[in-house]
Order: structure tokens, then sequence, then C-alpha cells
């Protein structure tokens, strides 16, 4: 009986807590193109501060094909990143994914997220996975 | 085994228990993160209030499983197995997809498309989106649940070092999020571990820990004295107070009670203050409870001992306080104990002068001789006048007469004695009262006692001791079946007649002492007395616990034990030695050169055990051992 109550408290706690963070769902398609997103923190120095300078370098390459977001999950700007990301489109990728930066999110014209890629990467693993998803455009 | 190696196999099958339960929770808290990614049930996804992948709740789904099965389930070869090979391979894709983020890589093939729904905008894919600090904690719970079997026996436990370091690890997060900095990062990279996993990977590591606690350095945890139980709730306290203080925070947060700065700092200092206050206070009272129960050990070791000297004192008195049997100096006409053979004053031996002798009590019992003196009584030879037959009286110390309560005793236990009626066992024809003293009559019995026996030829042989002790313990069954435990089974208790045929014949006596295990008795024979020689005490009557007929196998074991090897299982230079012996000391094995049978062996071994459970549950089951002994003798010899 003992256990039985402290595991109904704990999860009872565990549920309680769910409840905090936003329960944002996914949103309707707005944006039409092919699209790359980037969710950083200010406050991630090291790993955020790595791949935004490739992200931008390849934005400079391929802006003709992709629409290149950023939003950053910092508390100071997460409303307004949830703004934009709910008119993109891909509210549901940022309430799931704000956690893990950074963290960059490939979606086809379809809004289909086909590749996610999480922490700092080499350059080419970006390219391959925007090549990808032209090809499913 | 001793009451403290029960005592821990208790708490460590408690511990095992725990670790079902940890292991439970965590599958179950997993579960519902796994079932909030494959449903979109938000609020499952987000356990206090951090996201946990759907890859990540998966692998401790499975993980928390097998440890609740491990504890609850029966282990066959073949699970153990399966559940080897599922761990390892979830151990080796963490591992790989640490290796992945750390080396900044992609490799595709370690995704696995776990989707139902193909419309999904996100994929489920296993491992999926996993930090490398998460990914490595991962690989290491793993790895610490594989190696917990192997090498059972080293001295350093590999694995709990393992569980050490990943709970040390995963206590990072945890108190970034109590002290508001989930942002941690160094030179190599930021900590993004989700407090939630942080926390499932804790009790992970716990739940693991607790499965084995009879290894390592968590055997310190089931240890069953103050200081190890002051570690369990410290243990304990801080898994508590750890998400309760979590949660806290959230909750204050949330509802904008505090700032959230002063919620995250405020309570992260409350919980360290709560937290080490704990700990302290637990170690602190284990320090001052150990202390008095030493003190109170000490003093209650020394209270009985100083019973003892009294109690051989006041032995040598009779009647209201008078000496009736005194060594008188015939020189110096100074009178002394009956014991002492010199006087002090003229190194002359003394006289012995009994005022019983001759004396006719009740006005038909003549006392003809003394015939000896035990540690709680003192017997005559008497001649019933009116039957004509000899007798022996036995007269109980005065220490035990004082008080109304122990002649009540003593009355009901003569009472109950005079229905033993067995060959092995004297009988005892009336208890009553002269002059305030009690007083029991008993059959007199032609012989001598085992002890002047053994006083003379030092040891007997195995078979001689066995057949002996067969009939001992055929009249001590009577005893116990009748509800009475002797309490003080020695060799002086055992009287020896010859018979025609060369054999010999046991006859159990002083029953004086025995307790009558009804309820009303046990209020009378309470906790806290402590009678016997001291030789042969069990355990329990050494720290004045209440007993039962496994005292009296008890004191047959030690009487076997020195009838054979010819020395006593335990004796101290003092009582509080011998006490400790008792209680606390090892057994030697009987030496080789006395060719005692291993069946005989192993019955006095547990026949001595510190714990009454350990023993023969009944005499019964003595007898039936010593049977068995004697007959592969027998068989042999035909």
């Amino acid at each position: 009986m003992k256990f039985q109550r402290i595991l109904a408290v704990f999860i009872c706690s565990f549920l309680a807590t769910c409840a905090f963070p936003n329960s944002l769902s996914f949103a309707q398609e707005a944006n039409p193109s092919a699209m790359i997103v980037l969710i950083y923190d200010t406050h991630c120095k090291t790993a955020c501060d790595l791949v935004r300078p490739i992200m931008k370098e390849i934005k400079g390459e391929m802006k003709d094909c992709f629409t290149f977001v950023e939003l950053n999950s910092s508390a100071e700007t997460l409303a307004e990143s949830q703004k934009t990301a709910k008119e993109l489109g891909i509210h549901g990728f940022l309430a799931d994914y704000a956690q893990f930066v950074p963290i960059v999110g490939v979606f086809t014209a379809k809004k289909k997220c086909i590749k996610v890629i999480q922490g700092p990467k080499g350059k080419d693993i970006y390219m391959a996975a925007l090549q990808k998803a032209l090809q499913c455009k | 085994m001793q009451v403290a190696e029960k005592e821990r196999k208790r708490l460590a099958a408690r511990f095992e228990k725990i670790s079902g339960i940890a292991g439970g929770i965590v599958a179950l808290l997993s579960f519902l993160v796994v079932l909030g990614w494959y449903v979109d049930i938000e609020p499952f996804k987000h356990p206090f209030g951090t996201s946990v992948s759907f890859g990540v709740a998966l692998v401790y789904f499975v993980f928390g499983t097998i440890v609740a099965l491990d504890a609850f389930a029966p282990n066959s070869k073949a699970l153990s197995i399966g559940k080897l090979i599922v761990v390892g391979l979830l151990s080796v894709m963490a591992a790989a997809k640490c290796v992945e983020g750390v080396v900044g890589t992609d490799w595709d093939f370690l995704s696995i498309n776990l989707s139902f729904n193909s419309e999904r905008m996100v994929p489920l894919v296993y491992p999926g989106v996993m930090t490398p600090d998460t990914a490595l904690v991962q690989a290491l719970v793993g790895i610490t649940y594989l190696l917990m079997d192997f090498l059972q026996k080293a001295r350093v436990q590999i694995w709990q070092w393992l569980a050490v370091t990943v709970i040390a690890l995963c206590m990072i997060p945890v108190f970034g999020f109590i002290l508001g900095d989930t942002n941690l990062c160094s030179l190599w990279g930021c900590v993004r571990m989700p407090v939630a996993f942080a926390i499932t990977s804790i009790g992970l590591e716990f739940a693991m820990l607790a499965a084995r606690p009879e290894r390592g350095f968590t055997s310190a945890l089931i240890e069953p004295d103050l200081l190890g139980t002051a570690m369990r709730q410290s243990l304990f306290s801080a898994m508590i107070l750890l998400p309760l203080f979590a949660e806290a925070k959230a909750v204050f947060v949330h509802f904008g009670i505090f700032d959230e700065g002063l919620a995250k700092s405020g309570l992260g200092i409350a919980f360290m203050f709560v937290f080490l206050g704990t700990v302290m206070y637990q170690f602190v009272f284990a320090y001052k409870s150990e202390q008095n129960m030493r003190r109170n050990t000490e003093q209650r070791l020394q209270d009985l001992s100083s019973q003892f000297s009294q109690s051989q004192a006041e032995n040598t008195f009779g009647f209201g306080g008078k000496a009736w049997r005194i060594a008188k100096c015939a020189k110096c006409e100074k009178e002394f104990e009956s014991n002492t053979k010199l006087c002090p004053y003229d190194d002359r031996p003394l006289d012995i002068h009994d005022a019983l002798i001759g004396q006719v009590l009740e006005g038909k019992y003549k006392v003809l001789d003394f015939l000896g003196r035990g540690g709680m009584s003192t017997v005559y030879k008497v001649e019933h006048l009116l039957l004509s037959k000899t007798l022996a009286i036995k007269f109980l110390q005065l220490q035990f007469v004082s008080k109304g309560e122990s002649v009540l005793r003593f009355q009901r236990e003569g009472k109950a004695m005079a229905r033993l009626q067995h060959p092995n066992l004297c009988t005892v024809t009336e208890c009553s009262i002269i002059e305030g003293v009690p007083y029991l009559i008993m059959e007199f019995l032609q012989g001598v006692s085992l002890d002047e026996i053994l006083k003379e030829e030092k040891r007997l042989s195995a078979r001689r001791t066995v057949e002996i002790m067969l009939q001992v313990a055929d009249g001590l069954q009577h005893a116990h079946d009748e509800n009475i435990v002797h309490r003080d089974i020695k060799p002086s208790n055992i009287m020896m007649t010859p018979l025609d045929d060369g054999g010999e014949f046991a006859k159990v006596v002083d029953f004086g002492l025995a307790r009558i295990m009804d309820s009303d008795d046990q209020k009378l024979s309470q906790t806290g007395e402590a009678f016997g020689s001291p030789l042969y005490m069990s355990p329990e009557q050494c720290l004045g616990n209440p007993i039962d007929a496994r005292t009296d196998i008890y004191g047959l074991g030690c009487v076997i034990y020195e009838c054979i090897s010819g020395n006593v299982p335990f004796r101290g230079k003092t009582f509080m030695e011998t006490f400790n012996l008792h209680i606390n000391g090892e057994l030697k094995p009987f030496a080789k050169g006395l060719d005692v049978p291993p069946g005989l062996s192993q019955l006095v071994e547990r026949m001595l055990a510190k714990d009454p459970i350990d023993r023969p549950s009944s005499m019964t089951e003595v007898k039936e051992a010593l049977t068995s002994v004697l007959q592969t003798w027998q068989k042999v010899s035909s």
C-alpha cells in the first residue's frame, strides 16, 4: 500500500508538471516552398555558435531553393519565435525540439520534415539533407 | 546464522523489491512519453517542463521494464540472454549516436522509422534526436546493466562506479535546473540533457544498484546498524527531495508565486540546506543512538554478571538468611562459605558444618546427606520416614524466593514438572515451601553426573556421546511436549546410572529452573531475566530475550560438543566474555583426529546456531539426526 501511494504521488506529480510547457499543436501549412529551420538559443554558446555561420553560408548559396528560418528559443524571444513558427506551420516542431538546440529541421514544400539534425555538423551533412529535400519536391 | 546476517538479508530483499519498483516507475513514465509522441499528447512529451525525445523514452521504457523484470520475474537463462542482447544492442546504438554527435557526422543507417502514421510532420525515428551527452548517459546506463552480473566476486565492482559516475553526470542538469541555469556550456559544447531524462537515468542507476545490494559499496546500505540506517534514510531523503523541489519550482514559477529567478535560486538553496540538514541529523542521531545502545549493553552485561556473583554468594546461606552449611576453622572458630577449603587466617583445612543434616523437615523428610550444589540450587539426600524411601530434596536459592511472584512461579512450575513422567527425566513428586523457601522432592538417583565422568575421562567417543544424548533428547522431547523448557542443560544436570548389561542410563535432572511456555508464565518469566549456566547458555538467554524449546537444543549442542571435544564451545575469562562469545563468537569445528562423522558435526553446528530459527526446530529433529548417525555406525559395524 505504501509503495502504491508513493507511485500514485509520483505519477500525479509527473502529470501535473506535464501541463506546464506550452501545449502547442501543429498549425496549418502556410509556406509553399521547401524550408530549412534552425532553432538556436542565445545562451547556448559553443554549439549554436558553430551552426549559425554554416547556415548563413548555405543560405548564401541556396537561397533561391529554400526558405531559411532561424528561431531563437531563449526565454526572451520565445514568444516571438512561437508566433513566427505558427505562421510558417511549424509550431509543433518548435515546441517539440526547442530544448535540443542547435537543431536543424529540413522540410519539403509539403511541410513534411524529412530530416532533423541535432548538434553542430559539417556543411556537407546539411547540404546532403537539402538535396534530399529538393528531390522530394 | 547470526541475527545481523538475517537482518541484512531482509534489507537486501527489500532493496531488490525497491529496485523493481524504481525500474517499473521509469518504465511507466517512459511509456507515457512514448505514448505522448505517438498520439501527440503534448503534456506527456514534456515531463518536468522539459522535452524528452521519442528515442530516449523508448529506450528507457525497455531498460526500466528489464530492470523491473529482473527484480520481480523469475530469471530463466533464456530470458537473461534475451535481456542482455536487447540491452547490448540499445547500448551500442546509443554509443554510436554519441560518437556521431561528437564527431559531427550523420549516420543515416542509425535511423529506424517507427512512425505508424505516414502523415506525421516529423517522423518518429529511433534513436532520432539525441544529444551526445544524453546518448553517452544512455550507453553508460546500458553498460552498467550488462556488467552487473560479471565479476561478481571482484573486490571492485566496476559497474557500481559506472552507476555512480552516471548519477554524478545526471546531477549536473538536475542542479542546473534547480538553480535556474539550464544552459550549461563549456569549451566542448553545451549540456542539453533534459532534466526528466537526467532524473529517470538516476532512477534507473539507483534501481540497478539496489538490485544487487549485497555487493561492493552498496552493502553498506544494508548494514542493520544505525549507521546503515542513517545512510539509507539520507539516500531516500535525497531521492524524495530532488523531484519534490524540482516540482515545487515549476509550480511556483507557473502560478507566478515567485519571480522565476527567486524561485530557482531560493529553492535551490533551500534544497541544499534541507538535504544537508537531513543527512547531518541522520548521522548525529545514529551516532548518539549507537553510543546509548553500547552503554545500555555494557550496563546490562554488568548487571547479569553481578546477578550471577550474588547468586553464588547467596547459595551458601539457608533459611531466613542463616547459613545452614558453613566451613568452620577448628582453631580460630571463624566461619566461611562452605566451598572455602583453607582458613585464610590459619591456613588450616576447614571443617564443614551442615545444620540441615539430621533434621526432619515437614515431619517426614529426614536429611541424610549433602549431595551437591549447583549454580542455582542445593540438593540433599533425604529419607521419607513414612515410606522408608530415599529421595532427594532441592532448595531454590534465596534470591528467587524473596519475591512472592517467584514463589508463585516456582509452585506452578513444580506442579507442571510433577506431570513429567519419563524414564529419562528425574521425577518430581512434591513441591512445597518450608520457612518461605520453596523446595522440590525428587527421585534419588544412584550414579554420577556426566560432568564427573568428563572430569575423569576428559572426553567421550562420538558414538558413546550419541548414545547418551539420544536418551537425553528423548527426555527433553517429552518435557517440550508438555510445554516445559529446562533452560539449564549442562553435564552436571545429566545423571548417568550404570546398567547391568554394561550400558548407561541417562536422566535429566534439575528442572527447578524450567519454564512453562504458556501465556501466564510468559508474564512471569519476563524478558530481562537470565537463568542458566553461562557456559551452556543460549544467545537469547545471554541477552535476556524470550526463550523457547530451542534454548534447550542449544544447551544440548554445547554438551555434545564438550563430550566429543573435551572443551565447551565458548569459554571466556569472565561471564561477560562468555556471554559475548555465545552471542557473537564463531564455533570452532571439531578437530579432524576426533573422527566425528559429518552428519554429527553438521547437527552440532546447527544446534549451536546463534539464531534460534537456524537451529533444529524440535528435539524430535535432533533425535532423528542422532538416530541416523547411530544407524550409520551400526550398518558399518554389521
